[in-house]
């Protein structure tokens, strides 16, 4: 399983929880599945699965979440879960993909 | 032999029981925890009594100090210039406030120290007895011990947690280093650079900086950092992504199906169809202008345009797509 590193740029710090999931939602378009999130202390930034099977041309899109128990909706996937900058600030967020 | 000591027992446990036999017993306890206190201290006293090193002479008193600073006659400063003049001034005030300083530490040591052993002592008593005495008793006691042990947790409280006390004892000497360091510094200057005046207020810096509010707030700022980093799992990413919006997706994800099926093909058993997907990835390399190592895999080669699609724009992106297009790969399922 190849995986990518990438660093979320344009003033990533300062990203609603909105725009984090479009960010989240584009990388995994173009790269595959989101497999971590995080930090790097300057900017939020996420670990990617390239080339992964599975299906990307019907996918179900992740949700971003700020959560304090980790936990995800009943029949939701969980992806990762992580400290990042949202809106300048660390916050814990969950990454899932709703039930189809 | 055992009847003789259930009876003793039960004897020691009716008296126990008497609330003043109770009492005593308590009042002793804490009458013989304080008495160790008193001599429970983290510090050696100091050599010269703070009384005495506190005690500054009047001519070095701040109004004085300054009218004989600005005298013309170095006879007002007891035959010295006025920067030697406001050298010795400055010198006794943070001589002053360092005695000051190690008899508020010995304070802090011996408070905490003492009164956390104090109690634990008592603590540790009163439970040793408990456990030999009736069930009267024993409650009785055990209600004492829970008594003293919050009082325990309310004085750590109020000293400011025995734990922390190093961290916080380091942040006040971090600020009292800092502050002499600038005062000894302009010690080294004249008195036109460095009145006495500045001397002075700096001099008061120097006091006030031991607060243990201060170093609260220092170690607690140092705290918060320490957890941001701990909260950090990324190091040095060196690859990044702009945010890419929904009505681009579908080119996205046709670039990501794309090169995946290209990296499989050229992968796969099928020497034909492997050689032309490898064809097609040098081709798409060299369009792209990617120094890539002709050695490379074509995993490799992949991954170099995978990294070169993170930074182009949308548009770049929706000429990219129609590039594969064109040569045929597949890029939707």
């Amino acid at each position: 399983m190849a995986q990518m590193e990438i660093g979320a740029k344009e003033e990533s710090r300062q990203f609603s929880l909105a725009r984090l999931q479009t960010w989240v939602r584009g990388a995994e378009a173009l790269l595959g599945p989101i497999v971590q999130i995080g930090n790097d202390g300057t900017q939020t930034a996420g670990t990617f699965d390239v080339n992964n099977p599975a299906n990307p041309s019907s996918p179900i899109r992740s949700v971003v979440k700020i959560t304090t128990t980790g936990n995800v909706p009943v029949g939701a996937t969980k992806l990762c879960e992580g400290w990042v900058f949202v809106s300048g600030v660390l916050q814990r967020v969950i990454v899932y993909r709703p039930a189809a | 032999m055992t009847e003789v000591i259930r009876r003793t027992f039960r004897r020691l446990d009716r008296l126990l029981f008497s609330s003043v036999f109770l009492h005593l017993i308590l009042v002793v306890f804490l009458i013989l925890s304080l008495a160790g206190c008193a001599s429970f201290s983290g510090m050696p006293e100091p050599v010269i009594a703070t009384a005495e090193a506190v005690h500054i002479p009047a001519e070095f008193m701040p109004r004085e100090a300054l009218r004989r600073y600005h005298a013309a006659d170095d006879s007002e400063r007891n035959g010295m210039t006025p920067r030697e003049w406001r050298n010795a001034v400055v010198l006794v005030r943070m001589g002053a406030a360092d005695a000051r300083y190690h008899e508020f530490r010995i304070n802090l040591s011996r408070e905490v120290r003492g009164a956390n052993f104090g109690i634990e002592s008592t603590v540790l008593g009163l439970a040793g007895l408990a456990t030999v005495s009736g069930e009267g008793t024993a409650n009785a006691l055990a209600a004492a011990i829970a008594a003293l042990t919050g009082a325990r947790a309310s004085l750590s409280r109020e000293v400011y947690f025995e734990r922390t006390l190093p961290a916080l004892i380091a942040g006040m000497e971090v600020s009292r280093l800092e502050i002499a360091t600038r005062v000894l510094a302009g010690l080294g200057r004249p008195a036109a650079a460095y009145p006495l005046e500045v001397a002075l207020l700096d001099a008061l810096a120097y006091e006030r900086a031991p607060s243990l509010d201060q170093a609260i707030q220092l170690v607690t700022a140092d705290a918060a950092q320490e957890a941001a980093r701990a909260r950090q799992i990324y190091n040095n990413v060196t690859n990044q992504l702009g945010v890419i919006e929904e009505a681009d997706l579908p080119t996205a994800e046709g670039i990501r199906n794309g090169l995946n099926l290209l990296e499989n093909q050229a992968a796969g058993g099928d020497v034909t169809i492997a050689a032309a997907a490898t064809a097609a990835i040098d081709q798409i390399v060299d369009e792209l202008g990617l120094s890539v190592a002709s050695t490379a895999s074509a995993g490799e080669k992949i991954n170099a345009v995978r990294i070169r699609t993170l930074t182009m724009t949308s548009a770049e992106r929706q000429q990219f797509v129609e590039a594969m297009r064109g040569r045929g790969v597949q890029l939707w399922n």
